[in-house]
């Protein structure tokens, strides 16, 4: 099995540690090896920085390629965003010279240069890949027979998954999760943004999009809901305490990033997992393990 | 001229959440701030976001290590490409 350095991404790394905790343990139990390298920065976020100036999105992105590069390592991300930075600009910087050029004249500031050599996969991906559905499926000893699992993939990830899966109709994720002995549910507003982006600026646009979702996914019956993005995480788990507040409705389905259900079937607890951080609790989830 | 002068061009930057969200912004002057504020978090301690001592000690209530993020670098990077200034103007 590969080595990957890890990139948990700010999010992750101050204010959801408890998945980068589960990611390890879980990925050391599927023989994934990981480093944690210092002298990252930020991505930075895919959106803000690229809106703000390109080039600099560009550099940043580059400059924490080249610090993977420098160790010999791909990068294995945590956060749909962090990948959505990190694999587009390694794919730009592999296929356009030019502009590989440009941005190791910015890197020249920094001593640093960055050759195009690095591969940026998601948890995801590499999972699936990687470990493959089968051996996912031997190393759990808890198959979450009982739960039903609405999938949430983030808008994030659909250009690493372009690569690898239908974006239309993307199967990957629901495959691994289905590997795990979960069934997986399906609701109208599968692909619909967790509404994370806008809620500094239209609060209640953004709530009404968790209640559009959660409010489907609870129809479908779930117990809980699986994500591949921290963002997405919080937007949806605290979010639904404030839309519940909101719109005078009781939104309390749990949210669970993929490696917390992996490490579920792999008899992990609930607070093993890190649920205790989570602002909505386990609810009926400790029922559905046995 | 930077991008957050130009907010109509949002739709041209490739969102890949649905555009209708975009189109019923009512306050975009708020975004491009958190925006800048971003920018210059990271080049404050390297992340988008400072990292408190909570997060520090939950980080080793779970046995993780602290790292250390290169702020240095990313000031660098700012600087050849100009881009302080536009932080500057947010504080």
């Amino acid at each position: 099995m590969k080595k990957y350095a890890l990139f948990t991404g700010c999010l992750i790394y101050q204010r959801l540690p408890h998945l980068e905790a589960v990611s390890v343990e879980v990925l050391a139990r599927l023989g994934i090896k990981i480093r944690r390298l210092n002298g990252f920065t930020c991505c930075p976020e895919p959106t803000t920085m690229k809106m703000l100036n390109k080039m600099v999105w560009y550099a940043l992105a580059a400059r924490n390629l080249a610090v993977a590069e420098m160790e010999g390592l791909d990068i294995l991300t945590l956060c749909n965003g962090c990948n959505a930075t990190l694999f587009r600009v390694a794919e730009d910087l592999k296929s356009n010279r030019r502009l590989r050029e440009s941005v190791n004249k910015v890197l020249e500031s920094v001593e640093k240069s960055y050759e195009g050599k690095v591969k940026v996969k998601s948890i995801l991906r590499v999972l699936y890949e990687e470990v493959g559905l089968e051996a996912l499926s031997k190393s759990i000893t808890r198959p979450l027979k009982k739960l039903k699992v609405a999938v949430h993939h983030g808008c994030h990830i659909y250009d690493e998954l372009s690569h690898y899966d239908d974006v239309k109709n993307p199967k990957v994720f629901k495959s691994l999760l289905r590997a795990l002995g979960c069934e997986v549910v399906d609701y109208p507003s599968e692909g619909l943004c967790c509404g994370a982006f806008i809620r500094p600026v239209d609060e209640e646009l953004s709530l009404s999009m968790v209640r559009e979702k959660t409010l489907e996914i609870r129809k479908a019956e779930a117990d809980c809901i699986a994500v591949l993005c921290p963002t997405c995480l919080i937007q949806l788990d605290v979010g639904q305490v404030m839309a519940s507040r909101k719109f005078n409705e009781t939104l309390d389905t749990p949210v669970l990033y993929l490696t917390q259900l992996i490490g579920l079937a792999m008899e992990m607890s609930l607070d093993e997992v890190g649920m205790k951080y989570h602002t909505l609790k386990s609810g009926r989830l400790a029922e559905k393990l046995h | 001229m930077s991008y957050a002068r130009r907010p109509w061009e949002l739709t041209g930057i490739g969102l890949s959440f649905p555009m209708v969200a975009v189109l019923r912004f009512k306050k975009l002057a708020p975004l491009i701030d958190g925006f800048k504020a971003v920018a210059a978090s990271i080049a404050k301690g390297g992340l988008s976001a400072p990292v408190t001592s909570m997060a520090l000690k939950r980080r080793r209530d779970l046995n993780l290590p602290e790292l250390k993020f290169s702020s240095e670098e990313a000031v660098k990077i700012y600087q050849k490409l100009g881009f302080l200034k536009l932080i500057e103007e947010s504080k």
